[in-house]
């Protein structure tokens, strides 16, 4: 199996399922089931040594598939007749068909109760041990081929049976399936079968007696979208094809023309999304593959979802959204899965090519963006930085002008004041003398009255009367000469060659 | 794109003349020196003498290959054997780059003592720079330098920033020419810029060569020596370099002219003419070697040179000037053939807005003048205001001043053209990012 074919959508619809699907018939039933389970081990084997390394999702994928076809192995052990089969179909679409006009029961509730018929089967049957989980995805195949069965019988045409059958004659050696398996995709095939089961709306549950029943899981067009997988819609298959009989040979060729096709369905399945995003990559993770123990460690979940799909892009699945504008864009989303619906939590355009531009044009873009803020500055800021500092200059000017005023007032007042003072010096001392001479005559006069007086009363000129005198005298005298001093006043009274050498001091 | 930093921007403003470098944001530049660089070829001197080092203008020099570039007021005013004055700009652009690497060094190691790595640096250039020119700044001071960001601005505008207009006519009469640029919205309109190379230099060798056909001589500082005979009284002595190169005189001796046209030098109120000027009071000048001299009717014929080309051809030693004089306009015609190749729609406010910016424009009475003769010239409907800053400094400086307020400004911050963006789009980046 070649390791890059693992991991394509072709994986996910394994052949072994198909190939294990028959109606029941007695003939080498076991050398067959031999074959496949021997497959089914190998493929099993494959999967486990991955199962570790690998993504969950692909082991997943893997585990599904091998356990559509353990399935089908053990719910095909006990005999039943191809007549028998179509009846208990027959039925079951009946009751079907009633349940759904009363009220369809919720999946949920149905699922467990068959899973749980199924494990018992499984138990009982010796292939494998393994663990088996069913889900509608798991059981999808199955319920194809069951379905189809029963519109078989319902006359509507027996290509799938007639194809069926078909696939029985093919030889059913081990290599013949691994070419199968991994050269031809089966896809093409599959599609039929599914366009002609797409009458199963709901999942219910097929029982098909013995305690055997099968869940009958979601019409494809609504597994469709939790699975990733194209809309029928998208799945266009030549008229030809549906009415003539397929072999290989015509499998092939409507293989071919489905890739010649691929760009135009780009969402269909005949173009499984390329893994690598480019060829160096491819290489790369080939020859990491070359060694057995190493390949599976290259090829990330990270790098499968990467592929396709651009930067920036939120998830990995594309969707076309209708804008509020009424523009349908394609979207990269993060799906955030609810069961069987899904939720958008998250998406993003996906990268826009850069827009080159001519380097001239930049240039020129530049030029003006800058010439333009330039013009803008030079109109609005330089006038406007001008008015300040011209105010601020004219306010300077004006504090300057009223600061010397004040100094000068300041000044002045001082100045005025001491020239008032020196002024009045003169005056001054005028005034002062002339209470001192004022003064002189008054003590002149005391004096003659006393002297008067002494020579009335007779004391004549003592001693002690001496000294009275000068002391009364002696003050007087002292300060006028001082004050003559300080006014600068010619003396005209006393010794002036007495005082004269004391002034000079 | 560079956001700006705390750190405040470098504008430099490198004319022909004068080198003007300083801190965005303030109004004047913190360093102010001579474009021109000394120049002493290696092969030609072997050993510099002992007086050289002990000048203490070493720091100020620098050895460029095979020669040794002196820059600075300082180093320039010592005087050395074999020394040339040489100037990195030839008819308004750069012709030699590595002076101008010189004159940046200067500027930013001795001068402002900065690093240039940690500011971003808004050179102004010439209104008529090339795209190589442009492109050759951007990738020394990227590379060399290692500046965080760069800006070019043209002078014109940035002169109109400086008196916070946005369209405007910018006359710059700066030391080597005079140009005539309007501005729009920002931008120089090229087609219509004027220029003519009568600038400050040209009217100092005018002045200098009138007043030796009178017979005074301008002796340079370093030919004499001042000795004191008797307290008071100075005898001066000459003193003889034979090695003093003819450059380095006559740089030597513009000094000194261009002081005296400073200070004596006044634009006449009416077009000169020798008769009406003959019986002009004179003005004494003192010169640094103690003559003082008595200028006449130069001081008003010399500023005429910028309205009337022609008299050149009447000042003996101008010859070869006085050859081209003719085919060059006066500033008046200048700026009216100017207006006149701008849109219609714009030239009403050009004639509104003309602003006088550059050191010779600080020439007093010239701005009465150039109204004067404006408004005779100009159509009626033209309301003709020549606008220049009372200050002579502002004056002088309006391109630098000009660079300040831009490189200061919040919105410019975003759009200096940052080293990552030469490193990812190289050079000629510069032509988008600076417009």
């Amino acid at each position: 199996m070649d390791s890059k074919r693992r991991f394509s959508y072709s994986n996910l619809f394994n052949l072994e399922s198909l190939m294990n699907f028959r109606l029941p018939q007695q003939d080498h039933d076991f050398d067959y089931y031999g074959n496949s389970s021997q497959d089914e081990s190998r493929g099993g084997a494959m999967g486990g040594q991955s199962n570790g390394m690998k993504s969950e999702r692909e082991s997943k994928k893997r585990k599904q598939s091998a356990h559509s076809s353990d399935e089908e192995d053990g719910s095909y052990s006990p005999y039943i007749s191809e007549e028998h089969y179509r009846t208990m179909l027959g039925d079951h679409i009946q009751k079907y068909k009633r349940r759904l006009k009363n009220s369809s029961p919720s999946p949920a509730s149905n699922r467990p109760k068959s899973s749980l018929g199924v494990k018992d089967k499984k138990l009982s049957n010796e292939q494998r041990g393994k663990l088996q989980r069913l889900d509608p995805a798991a059981d999808f195949f199955n319920d194809s081929h069951t379905s189809k069965n029963f519109r078989g019988s319902d006359s509507v045409p027996k290509y799938a049976t007639d194809r069926l059958s078909k696939i029985d004659i093919f030889p059913t050696t081990s290599a013949f399936r691994e070419l199968l398996v991994s050269e031809v995709d089966l896809y093409c095939f599959l599609k039929n079968l599914l366009l002609t089961c797409r009458l199963v709306s709901e999942p219910g549950y097929l029982d098909i007696g013995d305690s055997i029943s099968y869940e009958i899981p979601l019409s494809y067009e609504k597994m469709a979208a939790s699975l990733n997988l194209p809309s029928v819609s998208d799945i266009h298959v030549e008229e030809f094809y549906l009415k003539g009989t397929l072999d290989l040979r015509s499998l092939v060729e409507m293989m071919a023309a489905d890739k010649r096709f691929g760009p135009r369905s780009r969402t269909g399945m005949g173009d499984p999304k390329p893994q690598y995003e480019s060829l160096q990559a491819r290489l790369k993770a080939q020859s990491a593959n070359d060694s057995a123990q190493k390949f599976s460690l290259k090829v990330s979940d990270a790098a499968l979802q990467a592929s396709l799909i651009p930067e920036g892009a939120a998830g990995s699945i594309r969707r076309s959204i209708l804008s509020e504008g009424g523009v349908l864009q394609v979207y990269y989303v993060k799906v955030l899965e609810k069961g069987e619906t899904y939720e958008i939590i998250e998406r993003s355009l996906p990268k826009r090519q850069k827009v080159k531009k001519d380097p001239s044009e930049i240039e020129r873009e530049e030029r003006e963006k800058i010439g333009k803020y330039w013009v803008s500055m030079v109109r609005k800021d330089i006038p406007k930085h001008y008015r300040i500092f011209t105010n601020f200059h004219k306010k300077q000017l004006a504090d300057a002008k009223r600061f010397t005023e004040i100094c000068q007032r300041e000044v002045k007042m001082k100045v005025s004041r001491s020239l008032k003072l020196m002024r009045g010096a003169g005056i001054r001392t005028r005034k002062l003398a002339r209470d001192m001479l004022v003064f002189w005559k008054r003590v002149d006069k005391e004096m003659r009255r006393e002297t008067e007086l002494y020579e009335v009363v007779g004391w004549g000129d003592t001693k002690g009367n001496c000294r009275r005198k000068e002391k009364m005298t002696e003050p007087g005298l002292k300060m006028y000469c001082l004050y003559s001093f300080i006014a600068n006043y010619p003396l005209k009274l006393g010794d002036r060659n007495t005082l004269g050498p004391k002034l000079k001091k | 794109m560079y956001g700006g930093d705390e750190v405040s921007a470098i504008v430099v403003d490198l004319g022909s003349h004068t080198c003007k470098a300083g801190y965005a944001g303030e109004d004047a530049p913190k360093a102010v020196f001579p474009s021109v660089v000394g120049s002493i070829d290696q092969m030609d001197v072997d050993e510099p003498d002992n007086s050289d080092k002990n000048s203490g203008s070493i720091p100020d020099s620098k050895s460029k290959g095979k020669r040794k570039l002196y820059v600075g007021s300082q180093a320039l005013g010592y005087r050395r054997d074999h020394m040339e004055v040489l100037s990195p700009i030839k008819d308004g652009i750069v012709a030699d780059w590595d002076i101008v690497e010189s004159i940046w060094d200067h500027a930013f190691k001795d001068c402002l003592l900065i690093d240039p790595k940690e500011h971003p640096m808004l050179l102004a250039e010439p209104c008529v720079n090339t795209q190589q020119q442009r492109e050759k700044a951007a990738e020394i001071m990227f590379e060399k330098y290692q500046a965080p960001a760069l800006f070019l601005a043209k002078n014109a505008v940035l002169t109109s920033f400086a008196s916070g207009r946005a369209t405007s006519l910018v006359v710059d009469s700066g030391g080597g020419s005079t140009t005539v640029a309007p501005v729009h919205d920002g931008y120089v309109l090229q087609k219509a810029v004027a220029t003519s190379p009568i600038g400050g230099e040209l009217l100092t060798d005018c002045l200098m060569k009138s007043l030796e056909s009178k017979g005074i001589t301008i002796r340079p500082r370093y030919a004499f020596k001042r000795k004191e005979i008797r307290p008071g009284e100075f005898q001066i002595v000459d003193l003889d370099f034979p090695n003093t190169t003819e450059s380095y005189k006559l740089y030597c001796q513009r000094v000194i002219a261009s002081d005296i046209k400073e200070c004596v030098c006044r634009a006449p109120d009416t077009p000169y003419d020798d008769s009406s000027y003959s019986n002009i009071p004179m003005t004494p000048y003192e010169l640094p070697d103690g003559q003082t001299i008595e200028i006449g009717a130069d001081r008003f014929k010399t500023p005429d040179i910028l309205f009337n080309p022609s008299l050149t051809q009447t000042i003996p030693g101008m010859e070869n000037f006085a050859e081209t004089a003719p085919s060059i306009r006066g500033l008046p015609q200048m700026v009216i053939e100017s207006i006149n190749r701008c849109d219609v729609d714009i030239r009403r406010e050009l004639y509104s807005s003309i602003l006088l910016a550059g050191g010779t424009a600080s020439m007093q009475q010239l701005k009465e003048r150039l109204e004067k003769d404006l408004l005779e010239e100009s159509p009626q409907a033209a309301r003709v205001k020549v606008l220049a800053s009372g200050n002579a400094t502002e004056r002088r400086f309006s391109v630098w001043i000009g660079g300040s307020i831009l490189a200061s400004l919040g919105s410019f911050q975003q759009m200096w053209f940052s080293k990552s963006e030469f490193e990812e789009h190289g050079a000629s980046y510069v032509q988008r990012k600076c417009p």
